[in-house]
């Protein structure tokens, strides 16, 4: 059954857009519409002219939860904007005509929104709305006591760089990170800001608002992918992790090999494993994987979960989603890192 | 007086009925003709015949319709029917193979038909005037034709 012709309500929708112009090929018409444009410019448009899309269907197991997948048909170079508003608002509503019951938001559908709050007015009582980003906070930490333990550190020994610290997933990121005992480096576009949102971390944080700050650190998190806060190799220390969250992601595949050759490993976080999980959709993930704010919108979907999470999530909260994914059998997924056995690297000035 | 005799002749007496309420409990169509779909300002394509049948999702509340049999002088009454209905477009064959494009187009798509049909001088059938809509989820969606 094609997911856009069933009557079925589903449990949940998963909101997202295209990351980049060549997600605009899956949308099936993409190729069509490519031969029918002249050049790459007319073919975007005509690509995000296009209407919300019901592109995939996700089912976990034999659960009778089942989730839609809805593409708002916007790049991200237009999505921050009142016309790429407008497409998630468009996207929202139509999950919520389709009887959706949780609608979750990937990518920038959440900052497009302002985490998700301006949706509460466009859509009805019967819709609970999560940016996905507290289980995503929980994820992000996990993901950091993971690569210090390829690093063989411990976290009193270990800094981590938090970039993107005063977004809706690096507020209860940094907490959950200051309370498992790391040494902080928070990054935000002002460090004024971080120091106002994160006032509390002090005593365990150092803020920044230069990205060249990250100097140092053996762990480099990434939460944004804002072009203000682009990672290239020469800023990071050889040795180092970077674990990339964002999505779009900060580190785009294709630019992997630069940092590499420096001897620093890029992985992507934020990935979860869902038992029996099956989506229709291609989503260019790692075998068996889905984003973390995914996972948080079938859970909700799962626990019947009402409240509305929008906006920053509290630590609290990340963690009670941690003990629901555990419950559910929901868990992250290792990250993708070889390192020969028993040999810590050693980390050197960035530039040497 | 009110009686029991009174209440059975109002029973048998026969009211004329000059409208009929309906339902669409199935359907199969198939168009004459090709419909022409603009992709740019200066190309278009051929939808092919377009090939329709009951939409099984749907809400069967939804498809039902009305006939007028009222006597008019240029037919034989008025019919207006609503119906959800699944459609392909078969014509696209040849534009998905010849462009390798993805077979995603032959997909149906779902759609609700409002006709005004005026019924033939001898009510043995009708002449159908009507607009489709394409309902949300696909690529087709917001799109109306006629």
């Amino acid at each position: 059954m094609l997911p856009y012709l069933t009557a079925r309500a589903p449990w949940f929708t998963f909101l997202v857009h295209p990351r980049d112009p060549s997600d605009l090929m899956l949308a099936g018409v993409g190729s069509v519409l490519r031969e029918y444009s002249e050049g790459e410019e007319d073919f975007q448009r005509k690509s995000c002219s296009l209407p919300p899309l019901v592109v995939g269907e996700v089912a976990v197991g034999s659960n009778a939860v089942r989730g839609e997948l809805v593409v708002a048909m916007c790049l991200p170079r237009d999505i921050m904007s009142r016309a790429g508003q407008r497409a998630v608002i468009a996207a929202a509503q139509m999950s919520a005509q389709r009887g959706t019951r949780v609608l979750g938001l990937g990518a920038l559908a959440s900052p497009a929104t302002g985490g998700g709050a301006l949706l509460l007015d466009e859509l009805p009582p019967s819709v609970t709305v999560t940016n996905g980003n507290a289980y995503t906070a929980a994820v992000a930490k996990h993901n950091v006591v993971e690569a210090c333990a390829i690093l063989q550190h411990t976290p009193p020994t270990c800094r981590v760089a938090v970039v993107g610290c005063t977004g809706s997933v690096g507020v209860a990121t940094s907490k959950l990170l200051a309370d498992a005992g790391f040494d902080l480096l928070l990054v935000g576009r002002s460090a004024s800001r971080a120091r106002t949102l994160l006032g509390s971390l002090a005593d365990r944080a150092t803020f920044a608002g230069d990205l060249a700050a990250v100097r140092g650190a053996e762990i480099v998190l990434l939460l944004t992918s804002d072009p203000s806060a682009k990672l290239v190799p020469e800023m990071v220390s050889a040795g180092a992790i970077v674990i990339d969250v964002a999505q779009p992601l900060n580190i785009a595949p294709e630019h992997r090999g630069a940092f590499r050759r420096r001897g620093i490993d890029v992985v992507q976080g934020g990935i979860v494993e869902i038992p029996g999980y099956r989506c229709s959709y291609e989503m260019n993930m790692p075998a068996r994987g889905a984003f973390a704010c995914m996972a948080e919108t079938y859970l909700f979907a799962r626990e019947g979960i009402r409240e509305h999470s929008v906006g920053r999530p509290g630590a609290e909260f990340a963690l009670h989603l941690e003990r629901l994914a555990r419950k559910h059998g929901v868990a992250p997924m290792a990250l993708d890192i070889t390192r020969p056995q028993g040999l810590a690297p050693q980390l050197v000035a960035a530039g040497s | 007086m009110l009686s029991m005799e009174a209440i059975a002749g109002r029973r048998k007496s026969q009211e004329p009925v000059e409208r009929v309420m309906f339902s669409v409990k199935a359907l199969y169509g198939l168009s004459r003709e090709s419909v022409r779909m603009p992709l740019s300002k200066k190309q278009s394509i051929d939808s092919g015949q377009i090939c329709v049948t009951i939409d099984p999702e749907a809400s069967g509340d939804g498809n039902i319709g009305v006939i007028d049999y009222t006597e008019r002088a240029d037919c034989g009454g008025k019919l207006k029917v609503r119906y959800a209905v699944q459609a392909v477009f078969p014509g696209l064959y040849d534009l998905v193979r010849s462009g390798s494009h993805d077979p995603t187009l032959f997909y149906p798509v779902r759609i609700v038909a409002t006709d005004e049909c005026t019924l033939t001088a001898d009510r043995s059938g009708w002449h159908a005037l009507g607009c489709l809509d394409f309902l949300p989820g696909s690529v087709w969606a917001g799109a109306t034709g006629g």
